[in-house]
């Protein structure tokens, strides 16, 4: 059936193209139940934005969660190994907390998962339908990448416990550099290891100067196959039309217990946060003891039809009014053809309140009044 | 244009001097009391004056690009927001207070009334403390000396108020001030005047810091 595209909505647009894309790539969709066991959320807790999940019994008694992610299930499902690669999408809503009304929310996700061999290549490919799926949205967009053997790298040069590791991440996410160096002093770290932090954080701009900036900054094994792998993939990138939409950020972190490698997030002009959020998860399969790699992302669409509201002039191309005295068979008959030639048509016996039409076609009186 | 979120009262009349120095003044602020936005078309900002625990969220939802706002917002909301630059106003520290003559029973739960209940909960959790929080809006002070409970969690600025109340400091938790915060968005598609804005405050305090 042809959808009138005027008529749908930003989100409806976005997730309509962006399926073809990817079934264009060759990525399967995958169909998630409503329902998912709540231990699966309880153990991989952290992977989580939220710790706050809906949870009840079924009928046999076990507990059970609305599910608040869609990535654990497909891990947690897939046979992929390495030398055998699973491609996926999907299309779910997800429950999630939300700290501003403090209550749940129902989030409408779409995002696509490669398992199994992940190498320059298909990173790439994870970063290129990345690209694509931020262009769906709006053409003012950045897709910021940024790799987590880089910073870790940094990190893992100085000797801090965990605990210290986490408040400096925390800075290097909100480009906290006046507390970062607080904490840099009060942990005794030394000045010329905070000026590094520093500048790492202030790494963030155009990925070909930002490539050329880091070198400045390697201080071991971890930090230049880091570096390596990022260049490798702009070289890539440089014969993209988005090429110039990529920017390198080392304040993007996710959480380091599940993400290894790449690491990236999309932003549009017009959405005030963060729209895309993906990466490289092969920490997370560890924990599921699957012989994989693991890279994906997910696109957050609800706020799309508040800030890219589409407006609709008419809901109906064409209002027909009729009656009992009407011949039905010519009515019917008419109906069809107008719907043939491509029009909206709404039949009615009297002019509804809430429908704004382009034509007035009346067979009440058998003829045939038209209005501009 | 460049949405400013500052918020009402003392602190932003701090913070709006310091703006006002760094080249991003702007006239009609001192023409009405009781209008609430203030635009100079010339420097190409807009400031709103908001509630100061409302800044952050209306930074983090998009509706000012940069905000200011205390550290002890920031602690409490969580909010998804950059935090760029140490203003240094409005300087003062959240410290844990009781009764001149209090003493500690480790023997038993101890009750904390506040207004920041995270900030409470994460000191004490980091102190290996079991708490029951008792959630306040306001006259903090009057909750020890009713014996509602034993300590509290609050502001603490010059101690005057507590010295009044016969109450005094027992633990120092962190110092606070006012901070320059930036939407995530914003940072990105309005970098440069964000960055421009973010030098030249820091320029600003620096100088004050020579002078």
């Amino acid at each position: 059936m042809e959808v009138f595209k005027e008529t749908l909505k930003k989100d409806e647009q976005v997730s309509s193209k962006l399926r073809s894309v990817y079934e264009q790539f060759g990525y399967k969709k995958y169909k998630m139940g409503g329902f998912e066991e709540y231990s699966l959320y309880l153990e991989n807790r952290d992977f989580l934005p939220s710790d706050q999940i809906i949870a009840f019994p079924n009928a046999q008694g076990k507990m059970m969660a609305l599910k608040p992610d869609v990535t654990l299930s497909i891990i947690k499902n897939t046979k992929a190994r390495r030398g055998q690669t699973d491609k996926l999408y999907y299309m779910e809503n997800v429950f999630r907390h939300s700290k501003d009304s403090h209550e749940y929310q129902e989030i409408s996700q779409m995002g696509l998962e490669l398992i199994g061999d992940v190498g320059t290549y298909e990173t790439w490919e994870i970063l290129e339908l990345a690209l694509e799926s931020l262009a769906a949205i709006e053409s003012e967009f950045i897709l910021d990448i940024s790799h987590m053997g880089f910073v870790t790298g940094l990190l893992d040069n100085m000797s801090i416990d965990r605990s210290v590791r986490e408040e400096l991440l925390a800075c290097i996410r909100s480009r906290n550099l006046h507390d970062l160096r607080a904490i840099c002093k009060r942990e005794e770290i030394s000045r010329e290891n905070c000026e590094k932090l520093e500048a790492m954080v202030m790494t963030d701009g155009d990925a070909y100067q930002m490539l050329k900036k880091a070198e400045e900054l390697v201080e071991n094994e971890s930090m230049s196959s880091a570096l390596e792998e990022l260049k490798k993939l702009m070289e890539i990138a440089s014969i993209h039309p988005f090429s110039n939409h990529i920017h390198i950020d080392f304040s993007i972190v996710n959480q380091i217990d599940y993400y290894n490698g790449i690491v990236f997030q999309g932003f549009t002009k017009h959405l005030p946060q963060n729209v895309l959020f993906g990466g490289r998860y092969d920490h997370l399969l560890e924990k599921f003891e699957k012989d994989a790699g693991g890279i994906g992302f997910a696109l957050y669409l609800n706020d799309l039809n508040r800030v890219y509201p589409v407006k609709q002039e008419y809901d109906v191309d064409i209002l027909l009014l009729y009656d009992e005295a009407a011949d039905f068979k010519t009515l019917s008959k008419t109906v069809c053809e107008m719907v043939n030639a491509g029009y909206r048509v709404r039949t009615e016996r009297s002019i509804p309140e809430d429908c704004r039409f382009q034509k007035l076609v009346n067979y009440r009186e058998e003829s045939e009044a038209e209005h501009a | 244009m460049l949405d400013i979120a500052l918020p009402k009262g003392r602190l932003g009349d701090q913070v709006y001097e310091l703006f006002s120095r760094a080249g991003y003044d702007c006239r009609s602020i001192y023409e009405d009391s009781r209008k609430l936005v203030f635009q100079n078309e010339e420097k190409q900002i807009r400031y709103f004056l908001v509630k100061p625990s409302d800044v952050d969220i209306y930074v983090e939802h998009g509706a000012a690009d940069v905000g200011v706002v205390g550290k002890d917002v920031l602690l409490e909301s969580d909010s998804d927001v950059y935090e760029l630059l140490d203003l240094g106003l409005g300087r003062c520290k959240m410290a844990v207070a009781a009764r001149d003559d209090y003493q500690e029973d480790r023997d038993r739960v101890l009750r904390v009334a506040t207004k920041f209940t995270k900030t409470a909960k994460s000191y004490y959790e980091s102190v290996n403390r079991e708490i029951e929080i008792i959630k306040l809006h306001g006259s903090i002070e009057l909750a020890p000396l009713l014996r509602l409970s034993d300590v509290i969690v609050d502001i603490v600025e010059t101690g005057r108020t507590l010295e009044e109340n016969h109450l005094k400091v027992i633990q120092e938790i962190m110092p606070v001030s006012a901070r320059l915060i930036a939407n995530k968005s914003s940072y990105r598609f309005k970098h440069q005047a964000v960055n421009q804005m973010q030098i030249k405050l820091k320029e600003e305090l620096d100088g004050d810091i020579t002078l």
